[in-house]
């Protein structure tokens, strides 16, 4: 039980799950960086959004609301599968906050611009038309957004502790660049239609169809290229694949931007595109699936010593620390498949319990425990 | 260190950069016989030495120009703006529509511009457009809106509105006067 006990102990020193996310750290220069970026991000950004609430409101509320409830479809579904040590909600919603605003108003909106203007100068107003976009936004969105990652790392060095860190915190942040992007493509499309709302709601159904393929995937294989490439204590640094990751990423990203110029008048324009989605779900998914074995692990050393106590079974335990499917096989098998599930949410909740109180036997630990029994007896 | 990496790639992206842009001049002049794709099907003749800042040559870009686009010619400090989209209206009821844009932007901005009443313009096509003049604090121009059904086009959905904005300071105005009215008149639908 005590070498159990000291496991468990060690998980959630290696893990920092259970830690909060305290983002005021006046003692820290990165937190100083970050509120300056926010407030210069958000300053720019007024500036738009105050144009398109006078002459495009409809366009600018119609954005919203559409590209406000596709977030909450994307948080959720980043949630889920972030099942084993989370990422702190207050350090997830940094992470949004920070793509939404400062990667946006502080770093690609007016670098983009000031690229693409110069690519017009220096080699004329077709090649900028052709691959102005591809050439800057991939360069200039991308270390903006993985600078977010970067400076969230120093903030909470503690929280961030694997690649699958990195994934599900880029994959946030790059859903905050996304969705603000999103909202001002709606209002731009109907000012460039002579205020026409029917082509923000173009827009609209596009970038919807088109939004998995995009910002929140692009900075997850970032953000997991670049905790491998920095490394952390119980993960080595991986230059090479961590590098390689960032700038698939941004090639990825330039690809998607350049394939109407790559496609031409051809009727195979959907390759690239096609081929772009497929390369960036699959490389998702190895990621995912690489990196999670870590994560895995930290939840069984941590409900170990639960299985000991008799709160949790055996095969309780191997669906808790395994992958979705093996979960998913566990359920299924038991002959009632809703109380099974309702012991598993019950037994997760646990851990984040026993994490957030530092393995220690607390009232409200013995309470999650209560529940687990609870939802075992149906 | 992490700190002042991201804070100096914000200072290169958002102050070094449109700084660079802003000291950096065109090279890429427009000469004689280039001709300016404002629009799928809708085209600009563009008077040697202005410069194209936005939009596609024609016949020099791999990507098609669609029935949405924007173009922006310059000149010194003359702007030549052309916005072109779907619009299923009179050009009155374009140059309509660009006014209560512009009046919504102005009120916003807290800046006026006096407008003069309205007179037609005709292309060397045949296509009449209605335009207007105004004068700001330190710019002077004319807005000038087109209704356009370029080949193929036989219902009214996939007519194209072309609005043109023209400004720039007085002086300047006068020296390219015949320039602005030439390009005006050259804009044309494929047939």
């Amino acid at each position: 039980m005590s070498t159990l006990a000291a496991e468990r102990r060690q998980a959630i020193e290696q893990s920092g799950w259970g830690e909060d996310f305290h983002l005021v750290q006046p003692h820290n220069l990165a937190f100083w960086v970050y509120c300056v970026l926010v407030v210069g991000g958000t300053y720019v950004l007024w500036g738009q959004i105050s144009i398109a609430a006078a002459a495009f409101s409809g366009a600018l509320a119609s954005g919203i609301i559409s590209f406000g409830l596709l977030a909450v479809a994307y948080l959720w579904f980043i949630h889920y599968e972030d099942r084993y040590t989370t990422v702190p909600a207050k350090l997830a919603a940094a992470g949004f906050a920070w793509g939404a605003v400062a990667a946006t108003g502080a770093f690609a909106l007016l670098g983009n611009d000031a690229v693409m203007n110069l690519f017009a100068k220096r080699f004329g107003a077709s090649f900028a038309f052709d691959w102005g976009a591809a050439l800057s936004a991939p360069i200039d969105e991308e270390l903006a957004k993985g600078a977010g990652i970067l400076l969230l790392l120093v903030l909470a060095p503690r929280l961030i502790r694997s690649p699958f860190d990195g994934l599900i915190l880029g994959a946030f942040v790059g859903l905050g660049f996304q969705i603000s992007e999103d909202i001002s493509y709606a209002w731009i499309g109907a000012a460039n239609s002579f205020g026409d709302i029917g082509t923000a709601w173009q827009t609209i159904v596009v970038r919807t169809l088109a939004s998995i393929p995009s910002h929140w995937m692009y900075t997850a294989i970032f953000g997991a290229g670049l905790i491998w490439f920095v490394g952390r204590p119980q993960v080595p640094a991986r230059r090479g694949l961590g590098a390689g990751l960032m700038l698939l990423a941004m090639l990825m990203h330039g690809l998607w931007d350049g394939s109407a110029a790559i496609a031409s008048n051809s009727v195979f324009g959907w390759i690239v595109p096609t081929t772009v989605a497929a390369v960036l779900i699959s490389v998702f998914v190895w990621i995912y699936r690489t990196t999670q074995p870590i994560e895995r692990e930290w939840m069984r050393e941590l409900m170990a010593p639960e299985v000991e106590l008799g709160v949790v079974t055996p095969a309780e335990l191997n669906a808790l620390a395994g992958t979705r499917s093996m979960l998913r096989g566990y359920t299924r098998s038991q002959p009632n498949p809703r109380t099974a599930e309702h012991v598993i949410e019950a037994e997760t909740e646990l851990a984040h319990q026993i994490a957030r109180d530092r393995g220690a036997d607390t009232d409200a630990v013995q309470q999650a425990r209560a529940a687990v029994a609870h939802a075992r007896a149906g | 260190m992490p700190a002042l990496l991201v804070l100096a790639l914000a200072v290169l992206l958002s102050v070094v950069l449109p700084s660079i842009n802003g000291e950096a001049a065109y090279r890429n002049e427009l000469h004689k016989g280039d001709i300016v794709e404002l629009a799928d099907g809708i085209t600009l003749v563009p008077s040697a030495g202005w410069n194209l800042a936005a939009g596609s040559l024609f016949g020099h870009t791999r990507s098609p120009v669609g029935s949405t686009a924007d173009t922006d010619l310059v000149n010194g400090a003359v702007d030549f703006n052309v916005q072109a989209a779907p619009f299923d209206g009179t050009p009155s009821a374009l140059l309509t529509r660009v006014n209560q844009i512009n009046r919504d932007l102005h009120r916003a901005k807290g800046r006026a511009a006096a407008s003069t009443g309205r007179y037609p313009v005709t292309t060397r096509q045949g296509v009449v457009g209605v335009a207007e003049d105004f004068v700001g604090v330190a710019r002077q121009g004319s807005i000038i809106a087109f209704v356009f059904r370029p080949r193929g086009a036989s219902t009214g959905s996939t007519r194209q509105g072309v609005e043109i904005v023209v400004s720039g300071p007085k002086d300047e105005m006068s020296r390219l006067r015949d320039d602005i009215v030439g390009m005006i008149h050259s804009i044309r639908a494929a047939s």
